[in-house]
C-alpha cells in the first residue's frame, strides 16, 4: 500500500504541491493524472525520497525514506539516467547487489528479452538511445521484484512493442499483488490499466475516482469535466483516507 | 557498500578498457609521462639543488595549502556543494536501500582519492627530498593523511547530511568560513606589507605559533608540525585538539540522523555537473550562463526576416541577461584599460617609440587567443535545429549568428583603445585602426572554431578539435607578424598596422565563407 498524507512541497516561495493526500491500496493501479506543471513529478519524487517535504508518505506502512521501505520499492523516473560506463548487464548486477536480490541470471535474461534488450547486454549506458535507456530503467525496476512501484511517464520514448509489453507487465504485477502508481498526462495510454485515478491541477488533487464507481464512463470525459469545469474538490473521500481501506 | 564499490570498480575498468582502444590515449600517456619527468626535474633543481629542501620549507608549503584551500572545502560542504553526484546516482542510488551517509562518502570518493595520491607524493618527497626520516613520514601518513581523510569524510556527513540545522544556518556558517578566510588573507597581506616579501618573512609568518590555535585548520597544521618539526606548546595543543576534533566528528557522523534530505540539493548539483561534463565533452568551458538570466520583461522588435531573426533572438536573450552583452572579455578589457595606464604612470611599464603602435595588438592577441574559449550564445546556434530550417543562405545565417559577437568585439576593443591612445599620445584615428585589428583578430579565432567543425566534425573528439582550432587561429594571426614587419621596414608603422589589419580582415572573411558551410547540415557540428 502507498499512503500519501498531507504532502506539501515548496520550491522557495513557489508552492508546487499543496496538501495532497491519497492512498493506493495493495495490488491496485493508481494513476496520477494531470496537465504539465500540475505537480505530478514533484509528488512522485517526494514518494521516491528525492525531495524534502512536509507531510507523511508510507510504503507498506513504513516511512518512505527508511531503508526497509526502499528495499521493497522501485522507481522508474521520467528521464532515465544510466551509468555511462556500465553495460546493461552491469546495471542489472548493480541492482542485484544494491537490493541484495536472490534472483537467477535466467530471470534477468527473460526480463531483458521481453524488452528486446537481450542483444544489448554488453552495450554501455552512454551508447544507448533514450528509448533503450528507458527500457533498461524499467528492467532494473522489475528485477527488484518490488511490492510498490512508481512509474513517472513510463511510456514516453518507448516504441509500440515496448509500450504493449509494459502494459502487460503492469497487469502481471497487479496480479502478483504489487501496488502501482503511474504518473502521466497521456490518457490514452492508461485507459485499460487504471483502477484509481487522482487528477491533479495546480499542485492539488481536484478529483479522484475508482473505476468500479464510475463504470462505463470514459476517463477522458472524467478528466476534462474536472480540469475544464472549475476546481471544486471532487475527490472520492475513501481514496484520501488510508484508514478506510484497512 | 558492496554495490557502490561495484559501480566504482566496474566504471573505472570499463573507462580504461575504452580508453586503451583509442590511439589518443597512448599519446596522452606519453605527454603526461613527459610532463611528470619535466616537473620532477624542474622542482628537483629548484628545491634540492637550490637548497630549499629543509623540513621547515615543506612545512611552510603544507601550511600555506592547508590554510588557504581547506576552508574552501568547508564552505562547499556547508553549502551542500562540492561532491560529485551524477544524474545516474540520483536515479539508481538515491532511491536504493543504500544508507544516505554511505552515499556521501561515495560522492566524496573522487576528491578523497586525489587527496590520498597527493598525500602519498608528499610522503615520498618528504623522505627523498626534504631529509625527513621515513618513520616520521610514516607517522605523518597515518596520523595526518589517513586520519584527515576519515575526519573530512565525517565532516562531510555532518555538514552535508545534517538534518538538524536549517538551510539558513548553513548559509550563515558558509559565510562565516569565508569571513575567516578573508581575515586570514588580510592578515597575510598586512604581514607582507610590514615585513616585506622574502622567504624568511614568509617562513616566519607561516611557522608562527598562533596559526596552530586557529580552530580546525590551525589544529590540523599543528598536528602536521608536531610530527614533522617536533613538539612545542602550540603544536601539542593544536595536534591534540585536532585528534579530539576528528574523534568527535567520527562519533557525531556515526550517531547523526540522516535520511537523505540532502538528496534534493545533490539532485540539482547532479544536473549542473552533468551540464559541465557535457560542455567539456564538446571542448568548451561551462559558465552557467542561465543563472544570470533574470529580466523577463523585455522585448525586441524584429526588423527584417530570414537569417536576421537569429540576430534579434540573440539580442532578446542578451537583453534578458543581467550584464547584457558584457561578459568576461569585457571585464578583461576593463582591467587592461585601467591597469595599463596605471602601470605606465607608476613607472612599472615603459612603452616608447614604435612599441606604442604594436603593444596593444600583442595584448589583444593574447586576450583573444589564450583566454577566448568562453562559450557565448553564438556557439549554441550550431546546436539549434531551428536555425538550419530558416529559409536563408548559409553565409547570411553565419553573418547574423555572429553579428552580435562582432559588436561585442568592437565594444571590448574600444574600451581598451581609448585610454591606450590617450596614454600613448597616439592620434585619435588610431582608435579606429585598433578596433579594426582587434575585431579582425577575434573574428579569425571565431571562424577558426567553425571551420574546424566543418573540416573534422566529431571524427577526432573535442581535444583534437580544440588543438586544430588553436593551430588555425595561431597560424593565421601569426602570419600577420611578418607582413607587418616587412611593411614597417619598407614604409612606416602606421601603414604596417593597416596592412596587418587588412590581411586579418580578408583572412576572417575567407574563414567565414568556408565556415558558413557548417549551417548546411546539422550533423557536421559537435
Amino acid at each position: 500500500m502507498l499512503e500519501v498524507q498531507h504532502l506539501t512541497k515548496k520550491y522557495g516561495k513557489n508552492l508546487a504541491v499543496d496538501d495532497v493526500s491519497f492512498v493506493v491500496e495493495t495490488g491496485r493501479i493508481g494513476i496520477l493524472l494531470g496537465p504539465n506543471g500540475a505537480g505530478k513529478s514533484t509528488v512522485i519524487k517526494s514518494v521516491a525520497g528525492l525531495l524534502r517535504y512536509e507531510g507523511g508518505i508510507g510504503i507498506n506502512q513504513k516511512p518512505s525514506k527508511s531503508l526497509e521501505a526502499k528495499r521493497i520499492f522501485a522507481y522508474v523516473p521520467e528521464i532515465p539516467a544510466l551509468f555511462q560506463s556500465l553495460t546493461v548487464a552491469e546495471h542489472m548486477e548493480y541492482i542485484r547487489r544494491a537490493y541484495n536480490l536472490d534472483i537467477r541470471d535466467e530471470e534477468i535474461d527473460s526480463i531483458l528479452e521481453r524488452f528486446e534488450l537481450d542483444d544489448k547486454k554488453d552495450k554501455l549506458g552512454e551508447e544507448l538511445s533514450k528509448g533503450m535507456m528507458q527500457k533498461v530503467s524499467i528492467c532494473c525496476a522489475l528485477i527488484i521484484k518490488p511490492q510498490v512501484i512508481l512509474l513517472d511517464e513510463p511510456m514516453v520514448g518507448l516504441d509500440p512493442k515496448a509500450i504493449k509489453e509494459l502494459k502487460e507487465v503492469i497487469l502481471e504485477l497487479k496480479q502478483q499483488g504489487v501496488t502501482i502508481l503511474i504518473s502521466t498526462h497521456m490518457l490514452e495510454m492508461i485507459q485499460e490499466l487504471w483502477e484509481d485515478v487522482f487528477v491533479m491541477q495546480k499542485g492539488r488533487i481536484i478529483a479522484s475516482y475508482r473505476r468500479e464507481d464510475v463504470a462505463g464512463q470514459n476517463l477522458d470525459e472524467l478528466f476534462f469535466s474536472v480540469t475544464e469545469g472549475g476546481e471544486e474538490d471532487k475527490s472520492d473521500p475513501s481514496l484520501k483516507d488510508g484508514e478506510l481501506h484497512e | 557498500m558492496n554495490s557502490l564499490l561495484y559501480v566504482l570498480k566496474t566504471g573505472y575498468k570499463n573507462r580504461l578498457k575504452k580508453a586503451v582502444r583509442k590511439p589518443g590515449f597512448y599519446i596522452y600517456i606519453v605527454f603526461i609521462g613527459l610532463y611528470i619527468v619535466m616537473m620532477y626535474n624542474v622542482f628537483h633543481e629548484l628545491v634540492v639543488e637550490g637548497g630549499f629542501n629543509s623540513p621547515k620549507i615543506l612545512m611552510m608549503v603544507l601550511t600555506a595549502f592547508t590554510l588557504y584551500f581547506t576552508p574552501m572545502n568547508y564552505v562547499a560542504y556547508a553549502k551542500r556543494r562540492g561532491l560529485t553526484f551524477l544524474p545516474s546516482h540520483v536515479h539508481f542510488m538515491f532511491t536504493s536501500p543504500v544508507s544516505p551517509k554511505l552515499m556521501l562518502l561515495f560522492g566524496q570518493f573522487p576528491g578523497q582519492l586525489m587527496s590520498f595520491i597527493l598525500e602519498l607524493i608528499i610522503v615520498l618527497l618528504g623522505i627523498f627530498w626534504f631529509q625527513i626520516p621515513a618513520l616520521t613520514m610514516l607517522i605523518y601518513f597515518l596520523a595526518v593523511c589517513c586520519f584527515s581523510l576519515v575526519a573530512e569524510g565525517s565532516l562531510v556527513v555532518c555538514l552535508y547530511g545534517n538534518e538538524f540545522f536549517k538551510e539558513k544556518t548553513l548559509i550563515i556558517l558558509g559565510r562565516a568560513i569565508w569571513l575567516v578566510l578573508g581575515a586570514l588573507v588580510a592578515v597575510t597581506a598586512l604581514y607582507v606589507i610590514n615585513n616585506g616579501f622574502s622567504l624568511n618573512s614568509i617562513l616566519s609568518f607561516l611557522l608562527s605559533d598562533w596559526i596552530c590555535y586557529i580552530p580546525l585548520i590551525g589544529w590540523q597544521i599543528g598536528l602536521m608540525r608536531l610530527i614533522i618539526l617536533g613538539p612545542t606548546t602550540a603544536t601539542l595543543i593544536g595536534g591534540i585538539a585536532y585528534l579530539l576534533w576528528g574523534v568527535f566528528l567520527v562519533l557525531t557522523a556515526v550517531r547523526m540522523r540522516c535520511e537523505g534530505d540532502y538528496y534534493e540539493d545533490a539532485m540539482k548539483f547532479a544536473d549542473d555537473y552533468q551540464k559541465i561534463l557535457d560542455t567539456r565533452k564538446n571542448g568548451r568551458t561551462y559558465t552557467g550562463l542561465k543563472k544570470s538570466r533574470i529580466n523577463k520583461q523585455v522585448s525586441v522588435a524584429y526588423k527584417g526576416s530570414g537569417a536576421k531573426a537569429i540576430f534579434y533572438r540573440q539580442l532578446l536573450e542578451y537583453k534578458k541577461s543581467r550584464f547584457f552583452i558584457f561578459g568576461g572579455q569585457t571585464l578583461l578589457a576593463l582591467i587592461v584599460a585601467v591597469g595599463l595606464p596605471i602601470l605606465i604612470y607608476m613607472g612599472e611599464l615603459e612603452i616608447t617609440g614604435i612599441g606604442r603602435y604594436y603593444t596593444i595588438f600583442g595584448i589583444m592577441a593574447y586576450m583573444y587567443l589564450v583566454t577566448g574559449s568562453i562559450p557565448t550564445k553564438w556557439e549554441k546556434e550550431l546546436e539549434n535545429p531551428y536555425v538550419y530550417l530558416i529559409p536563408a543562405g548559409t553565409f547570411s545565417k553565419m553573418w547574423y549568428a555572429t553579428l552580435m559577437e562582432h559588436i561585442k568585439m568592437v565594444i571590448d576593443t574600444l574600451i581598451m583603445a581609448i585610454p591606450y591612445c590617450m596614454v600613448m599620445k597616439l592620434p585619435l584615428y588610431y582608435i579606429v585602426i585598433i578596433i579594426l585589428g582587434g575585431t579582425a583578430m577575434k573574428a579569425v579565432k571565431l571562424y577558426a572554431d567553425t571551420i574546424c567543425n566543418v573540416i573534422i566534425g566529431n571524427s577526432l573528439g573535442a581535444n583534437a578539435r580544440q588543438l586544430l582550432r588553436m593551430f588555425i587561429a595561431f597560424t593565421i594571426i601569426g602570419i600577420a607578424i611578418p607582413i607587418v614587419i616587412v611593411v614597417h621596414m619598407l614604409v612606416n608603422p602606421l601603414v604596417a598596422v593597416l596592412c596587418g589589419c587588412l590581411y586579418l580582415l580578408v583572412a576572417a572573411a575567407a574563414l567565414m565563407l568556408g565556415g558558413s558551410h557548417a549551417f548546411s547540415r546539422m550533423e557536421m557540428t559537435g
